[in-house]
């Protein structure tokens, strides 16, 4: 379900309705961000306890100072292994963003700036992407070429394009009709000048809302992707999979699986607090 | 106090609240208007008219929290403390009103004939066969010839004129003591502008309903309206017969607003002056 | 609009073959072996060339393209390497699990949703509309996975009210179906149900401030004549098109859901296939679940016309 979001803009549809995001928020969601990043940094240059290794003395151990997430029954540590798995969704998440987003807001405009058989061609070629199943797709793709996260990312980042493509093309209709795109057209300034001149500085800001969503739908793809046993290969941690793998013993160790699930929807939260404040702004 | 008047309102005060700011949209505004009798209220956008007409029939826009102090007393019914079921047989029996813009005050989604008859859908007090007949009459009466296929267009498939007859004819539906147009003609062109304010004459005859007309326009106030009432920020700046106020205007702003009409037989056209010039001349 | 018909099913047709072409490559297009990929590396060079035969990987992508689209058409999906039976048939046998999960989660999502959110809208600031924009604004944060755990845990584990897995048809045992059925439509339900408050709101909101409204309600409207007469049609296209995404992709088969609560419907068969690398099953799922996408979208769109007679004239 959640993969296919990406084909949907819902959550930027719904954004209409008025809430206010309190200043605060927005400052608490940026420092929450701003903290995992930091310690999936730290957790990646090794600093904190090893994600894979067992330590049968800590079997299963509720959050304490020593393990602040508590051990699973392996005896690994949750907290690392989560701040690792931040790590991959944030890979994930990326690499969504920047490939496929950069790459549809390219589409879309060029498509937009052509017209003719530019934007048909385009817009076909969304329309079958839209049309396919993307989750069954990329776990198809992960089972086929084997799950490591480049394979895991780009496939999620190329659902993505298409979704871009066809909001960046209804934002370059409306700014190509401006007066100054006309101008500098009638000027003789070149294409590329004026996609990166006029046209992109002007798409690029309507379209950052829609990134956020972008960025938070990936990383619930990438959770249900490996909560469903094609992301990552087991021992490395991801979030899915470690929300999956602590199902088996919730009632004996519930923080397992909880810890790292309130992790995801508290990043998820942040993200949505962001975009939803810069969808305010624009208004 | 008139005990003839189809409505009384005294000292009535809006205030919109927001953000822990006040600010006053309507200020001590008092009048009656007599029953059959017609009343103009003049003044530029923003002046207050739509506020005051929402304030009297209690009626306001969605998310804006307002206080609202004075009395408005509207054929009988004390406005400011109806509430629920009354409030809205109130409102349903004795107001019928015209919007401004006669597209976007019908619902896209409702064939106009049901819109016609929608206050007796509201009230439950007639069937659905009882209504159609009364929509494809009523539409009749303002003017469609071939009424029982009109009735079954929607709002879009009508010409601007066609929507603001429709308007009329919902507006006299139960033929109600007071008729409001709020701005009835604004959105339509020159030539539809007379046929729309006649068929409104002949409808308020029909029906024998007091008018309230608000309009940015002195000339169709005067021409259309027993009484006039000015009103600038939100407060009457000059009231009286509509003789009186064209021929004798007391205060500069009425004075400069009169000046900005065009006329074949006046001296000559002088530019619309702010009333700070007309204070210090 | 009907005029506009025949391009639209033709655009639609024309995806589907495009789907159709990228699936019965699917095998093709990926790196290495698939013959290899599927059967392991215990496998002899003699059974790698007969999978290769029956993928028809020896022939050109044209020819595999045309024996493909002329089994599609023939109702001939390919047979299930996992069960041996025809791919159509065991796609078929899976549809009523998923369909009736599907619906009755709309059913729910839709049931809360429409009311909560026309009467927030009414309301728009007060003490309502804040609890529902902020219930659902936290809502869409937390997956539909999570959302799953912690129903099991809740309602199945701790107070053992309802089984946590498991499937009973209905044509069964109509209880012991429904109270299987319980909580994997909670899950579903309510996360389609927090985007369908957030998007209906804000076209009712809008809706309400327009002068339609305000006429309504001088010519006496109550509130839930006003709601459900008069703004509910005119705020519904967003919500429509929404819930033809919704059904066509979900009844493509509730991946998450399904494996959760162990519901023999399509997504578990998706996900078994994927496991065992049932490559003629995934082709047949991955169009199956693009021609429900496809078909939901052209009734969204006949909804839509159907309901707000402005989009026929391209007014909207």
């Amino acid at each position: 379900m959640a993969l296919s979001d990406l084909a949907t803009p819902g959550v930027a549809i719904a954004s209409v309705a008025r809430n206010r995001i309190p200043r605060i928020g927005v400052i608490v969601a940026l420092l929450w961000l701003a903290l995992l990043a930091v310690g999936a940094l730290v957790a990646a240059a090794g600093l904190t306890a090893d994600p894979l290794t067992n330590d049968y003395t800590v079997i299963s151990q509720a959050p304490s100072l020593a393990h602040p997430f508590g051990t699973d029954n392996l005896g690994r540590d949750v907290f690392s292994r989560s701040l690792h798995g931040a790590g991959s969704s944030a890979v994930v998440a990326l690499v969504t963003v920047f490939v496929g987003g950069g790459l549809g807001i390219l589409l879309g405009v060029w498509a937009g700036l052509r017209r003719g058989i530019a934007d048909a061609i385009t817009g076909f070629l969304t329309d079958v992407t839209i049309a396919l199943p993307s989750l069954i797709i990329v776990a198809t793709v992960v089972t086929l070429a084997g799950p490591s996260l480049p394979t895991i990312s780009l496939t999620i980042a190329a659902f993505a394009i298409p979704v871009f493509a066809r909001l960046s093309r209804s934002a370059t209709l409306s700014i190509a009709a401006e007066n100054y795109v006309v101008a500098a057209r009638t000027l003789g300034a070149s294409g590329w000048r004026i996609l990166t001149r006029e046209v992109l500085p002007s798409v690029l800001p309507v379209m950052m809302p829609f990134l956020m969503t972008t960025l938070a739908t990936a990383i619930i793809s990438e959770g249900a992707l490996s909560f469903l046993g094609f992301g990552l290969r087991p021992p490395e941690p991801s979030w899915g999979g470690l929300i999956a793998e602590g199902r088996t013993q919730l009632a004996l160790a519930p923080w397992v699986t909880l810890l790292p699930a309130l992790l995801l929807c508290v990043t998820i939260l942040a993200i949505n607090v962001l975009g939803e404040h810069l969808r305010e702004a624009k208004r | 106090m008139n005990t003839n008047a189809i409505l009384e309102v005294r000292d009535l005060t809006t205030t919109v609240l927001r953000h822990g700011t006040e600010r006053t949209v309507v200020e001590g505004v008092t009048f009656s208007l007599t029953r059959g009798r017609s009343l103009g209220i003049v003044g530029e956008s923003g002046a207050g008219k739509s506020m005051l007409i929402r304030s009297i029939l209690g009626v306001h826009p969605p998310g804006v929290t307002l206080r609202v102090t004075g009395s408005v007393t509207l054929d009988g019914h004390d406005m400011l403390a109806l509430r629920g079921r009354e409030r809205r047989r109130a409102l349903a029996t004795s107001v019928g009103m015209i919007h401004q813009d006669p597209l976007r005050s019908l619902n896209p989604t409702i064939r106009v004939g049901d819109q016609l008859t929608e206050t007796l859908a509201f009230a439950g007090t007639a069937t659905r066969r009882e209504r159609s007949r009364r929509g494809i009459e009523l539409m009749r009466s303002v003017g469609f010839r071939s009424a029982e296929s009109e009735s079954r267009r929607y709002p879009h498939e009508l010409s601007g004129g066609q929507r603001q007859r429709i308007g009329i004819g919902a507006a006299a539906l139960t033929e109600p003591a007071l008729l409001i147009g709020d701005e009835p003609t604004t959105a339509l062109d020159v030539t539809v502008q007379k046929r729309v304010l006649d068929l409104l004459h002949d409808t308020r005859l029909r029906t024998g309903s007091s008018m309230l007309l608000v309009t940015h326009d002195l000339g169709v106030a005067a021409e259309r309206c027993d009484e006039i009432i000015v009103m600038r920020n939100g407060r009457i700046v000059e009231a009286g017969h509509t003789s009186e106020v064209i021929e004798a205007p007391q205060h500069p702003y009425t004075r400069s607003l009169l000046d900005s009409i065009p006329r074949l037989d006046g001296p000559r056209l002088r530019r619309l002056r702010t009333p700070q010039e007309g204070a210090l001349s | 609009m009907r005029i506009a018909w025949l391009p639209r099913a033709g655009r639609s047709l024309l995806v589907l073959i495009v789907v159709s072409a990228l699936t019965c490559q699917l095998a093709a297009l990926l790196p290495g072996d698939p013959a290899f990929v599927i059967l392991g590396d215990e496998s002899t060079e003699a059974q790698r060339e007969a999978l290769r035969h029956t993928l028809g990987l020896d022939q050109n992508a044209f020819v595999r393209f045309v024996n493909f689209m002329g089994g599609v058409v023939t109702g001939d999906w390919g047979t299930s390497f996992a069960s041996g039976r025809p791919v159509l048939v065991e796609i078929l046998s899976r549809v009523p699990a998923t369909a009736e999960l599907v619906i009755l989660s709309q059913v729910v999502a839709l049931a809360v949703a429409v009311p909560l959110a026309l009467h927030s809208a009414r309301n728009v600031g007060g003490k309502l509309d804040r609890l529902v924009s902020t219930g659902t604004f936290l809502l869409l944060a937390v997956p539909s996975f999570v959302v799953g755990i912690i129903t099991i845990q809740f309602f199945a584990v701790q107070l053992g009210w309802l089984p946590a897995s498991g499937y009973t048809a209905f044509v069964d045992d109509p209880l012991e179906n429904i109270s299987h059925m319980v909580l994997p439509v909670l899950t579903l339900g309510l996360a389609e149900g927090a985007v369908y408050v957030r998007a209906l709101r804000g076209s009712a909101i809008e809706a309400l401030r327009s002068p339609y409204a305000y006429a309504s309600i001088v010519r006496g409207a109550s509130d839930p004549q006003l709601l459900w007469w008069r703004i509910l049609r005119p705020s519904s296209s967003t919500l429509l098109a929404l819930i033809g995404v919704s059904l066509g992709v979900a009844l493509g088969g509730t991946l998450l859901v399904e494996s959760l609560f162990a519901i023999p419907g399509l997504g578990r068969l998706t996900v078994s296939s994927l496991g065992v690398r049932d490559l003629p099953m995934i082709q047949g799922v991955v169009l199956f679940a693009a021609t429900t996408v496809v078909i939901f979208g052209i009734l969204a769109d006949i909804a839509v016309s159907r309901i707000d007679p402005r989009s026929k004239h391209g007014l909207v």
